[in-house]
């Protein structure tokens, strides 16, 4: 097993606001390992966004606040304690990260290449010269054709696909150790999406990085993503690698997510689905999270749910059917 | 389009737009300036018939109250040709308006190209810095509100944004020319006071040429500071605003990803969208700022075009007030067009999209 890249453990990130404190993110932990690629899935407001730009300390502090007791280690060091010199060191350069709207993650009035140069001139110190010149390679490595002409070019005359892949290259451009992905498909076209992810895929065994990929998209867990994490209402509920997440899901959330996915051989039925939606997060629920939405919910469940090891693996499950 | 669809080897790689390569500007901005003089030649019209509406006789006005006899009254209207019918006197001036001269001033005793070109010129002076001074002001002020938003410094300045804007110019001036000049140099007696009035000091011919420039600056003070103060204050609650809403965007989020210090973050990927809306203001606020000219210079005792304007329309002198009419709209068609070039240049979507 390759060595720990990034650990985060027991991770609180509240947004304190007039309305109340909005437990976001509450007592997450997991880890991503050197070269890997690891999915965080769950459906939309269960935190997972949130917990990735923790990570890179992005969250606009105040209304949000990681709270003390929280821990992000990367590479044997503490993030949360750095100074924002340091974090800014890390952004772009050992870390970094792409965002789920290419149509808006791009600065409109810079073209593509002065907005990929930027972080080869910061963290890799190149002259402009030089810079341009990788700017133009980095294009090229991530599939845009023209990448000589394309560099001149502004946001708004690139597709939503050639954006994405902009944003990759500027991601890419510093050589990051880890490169969080955060819904880097769900705004493009289908047949986009699988060339992307494709690209993430061949990217990430080109240059070793570890990904951690955020989605709400099992299918994409399953053809990019080694291990998974799966959230509910600011808490990780069960992981696992894929092949024993989509063989032998545990908990019934995940079990409910794999039922929703539509699949070949249930051609022209219904498709599953979880009943009701999150709660809030200002308001989560006694005891475990699920059970108001939960088909096998049980007196147990009014209490809150330690997680539970299975077996002797590394797969954990926050509920109480989970036998070890 | 045909280029980039045959280039893409497998996917998406065709572009919205192949975008038109730097629009023709100087045709753009031709088209816009010949399409404008009708439209203020019309101006210039309806204010000369207006203006002739006005009660009142230059002739009388030329001479000391109750003076003169009906001859030389007559005799006077004859000179400046306002014994002929309105329609005729029209013509004439149409003809002296296209050849540039513009008429004679009936109070200045000069052609008014002359006066003019005496007076624009320290309107410019006058009206460029005050701009300078407001967009400079608003937008630093604004940025700042912005991004330390709801702190104590937001929350103050807002309230001294909110006192300036609401202050007439008019009594802003007088209130500086009282404090900052005559208490501050007469009663309180402070080492830094301002001239109220005149553009430069009696020995300015003595200076040497820092001197003179110094001397200059230090007479545009009070003017400037009054004529801008009021529009700083706009300019930041609207920057203030614009900024507010660009710092949320995608687009910053990804500048600090990229480990961009918070310095290039806000004042290079930030501030350029932020600066859109103001820049439309332009059109709005240059135009402005020469009409507050008109109040500001008599308080000051500016020699510009603002001052001489009021005191043309004391002295019924028709073809000065039209001429001064002529300019303020050839302002507003001007401060409009730069806007709009000056969007163009800003922001690349209009560059390529429009038609500019």
């Amino acid at each position: 097993m390759s060595k720990t890249l990034l650990s985060v453990s027991d991770l609180r990130t509240w947004f304190h606001t007039d309305q109340g404190v909005g437990r976001a993110v509450d007592g997450v932990s997991f880890e991503v390992r050197a070269g890997e690629t690891l999915g965080i899935v769950g459906e939309s407001g269960c935190g997972k966004t949130v917990t990735s730009l923790s990570i890179l300390r992005l969250l606009p502090e105040p209304p949000a606040r990681i709270e003390p007791g929280s821990s992000i280690v990367f590479d044997g060091e503490e993030l949360l304690g750095a100074t924002q010199e340091r974090m800014r060191a890390l952004r772009g350069n050992e870390i970094s990260m792409i965002f789920q709207e290419p149509m808006s993650s791009l600065n409109p009035v810079y073209t593509v290449g002065s907005q990929i140069t930027e972080a080869l001139r910061l963290h890799r110190k190149m002259d402009r010269v030089e810079a341009r010149t990788e700017a133009i390679r980095l294009l090229g490595e991530v599939g845009i054709p023209d990448a000589d002409r394309r560099v001149d070019e502004y946001p708004h005359q690139l597709s939503g696909g050639m954006r994405q892949r902009v944003m990759i290259a500027i991601a890419l451009s510093c050589e990051p150790r880890l490169l969080i992905a955060d819904e880097p498909t769900t705004a493009l076209d289908v047949t986009i999406q699988a060339q992307i992810l494709e690209l993430l895929a061949d990217l990430r065994a080109r240059h070793g990085m570890a990904v951690l990929l955020i989605t709400h998209d099992l299918g994409v867990v399953a053809e990019v993503c080694d291990r998974v994490v799966v959230m509910y209402a600011g808490q990780v509920v069960e992981t696992g690698t894929v092949d024993e997440i989509f063989a032998r899901p545990v908990h019934p959330y995940t079990r409910g997510l794999l039922a929703s996915l539509p699949a070949v051989e249930r051609r022209g039925q219904r498709l599953e689905s979880i009943p009701g939606t999150v709660p809030n997060s200002t308001d989560w629920p006694e005891g475990c999270r699920f059970a108001e939405r939960c088909s096998e919910v049980e007196d147990a469940c009014a209490v809150q749910q330690p997680l539970v090891q299975l077996g002797n693996t590394s797969r954990v499950a926050r509920c109480w059917r989970a036998d070890p | 389009m045909t280029s980039g669809t045959a280039v893409a080897p497998n996917d998406e790689a065709t572009s919205v737009t192949e975008g038109r390569r730097g629009g023709d500007l100087s045709r753009y901005v031709l088209r816009r300036l010949v399409g404008a003089i009708p439209l203020v030649i019309g101006i210039s019209s309806i204010v000369f018939f207006v203006v002739h509406l006005a009660p009142g006789d230059p002739a009388r006005l030329l001479l000391p109250p109750g003076g003169g006899d009906q001859d030389v009254i007559d005799q006077i209207r004859r000179n400046l040709g306002l014994d002929q019918p309105l329609h005729i006197q029209y013509v004439k001036w149409l003809g002296s308006f296209f050849t540039g001269n513009f008429g004679y001033s009936f109070s200045q005793g000069a052609p008014v190209r002359a006066v003019l070109a005496n007076t624009f010129p320290n309107t410019l002076l006058l009206s460029g810095f005050a701009l300078a001074v407001a967009f400079g002001v608003g937008i630093v002020v604004g940025t700042i509100q912005a991004v330390r938003q709801y702190s104590a410094a937001d929350s103050i300045l807002s309230v001294v944004l909110l006192f300036f804007y609401s202050m007439p110019g008019f009594w802003l001036a007088l209130m500086l020319v009282l404090m900052l000049s005559y208490q501050a140099r007469n009663i309180w007696e402070w080492p830094i006071w301002f001239p109220a009035s005149a553009m430069v000091s009696s020995d300015f011919g003595d200076l040497s040429s820092v001197g003179r420039l110094a001397d200059r600056l230090w007479h545009l003070v009070l003017p400037a500071t009054a004529l801008s103060l009021s529009l700083a204050a706009g300019i930041a609650r609207y920057m203030r605003g614009s900024m507010l809403e660009v710092i949320r965007q995608d687009y910053v989020r990804t500048a600090r990803s990229k480990g961009l210090p918070e310095r290039l973050v806000i004042f290079k990927h930030a501030l350029r969208n932020a600066l859109s809306p103001i820049i439309t203001m332009v059109g709005v606020y240059i135009p402005m700022v020469f009409s507050g000219t008109v109040i500001i210079e008599s308080v000051f005792a500016w020699p510009g075009m603002g001052r001489m304007i009021f005191d043309a329309i004391g002295a019924r002198d028709y073809p000065l007030v039209v001429a001064g009419t002529f300019f303020f709209a050839l302002t507003v068609v001007l401060a409009n067009l730069l806007a709009d070039v000056l969007y163009a240049i800003a922001d690349p979507r209009i560059r390529y999209e429009s038609d500019v």
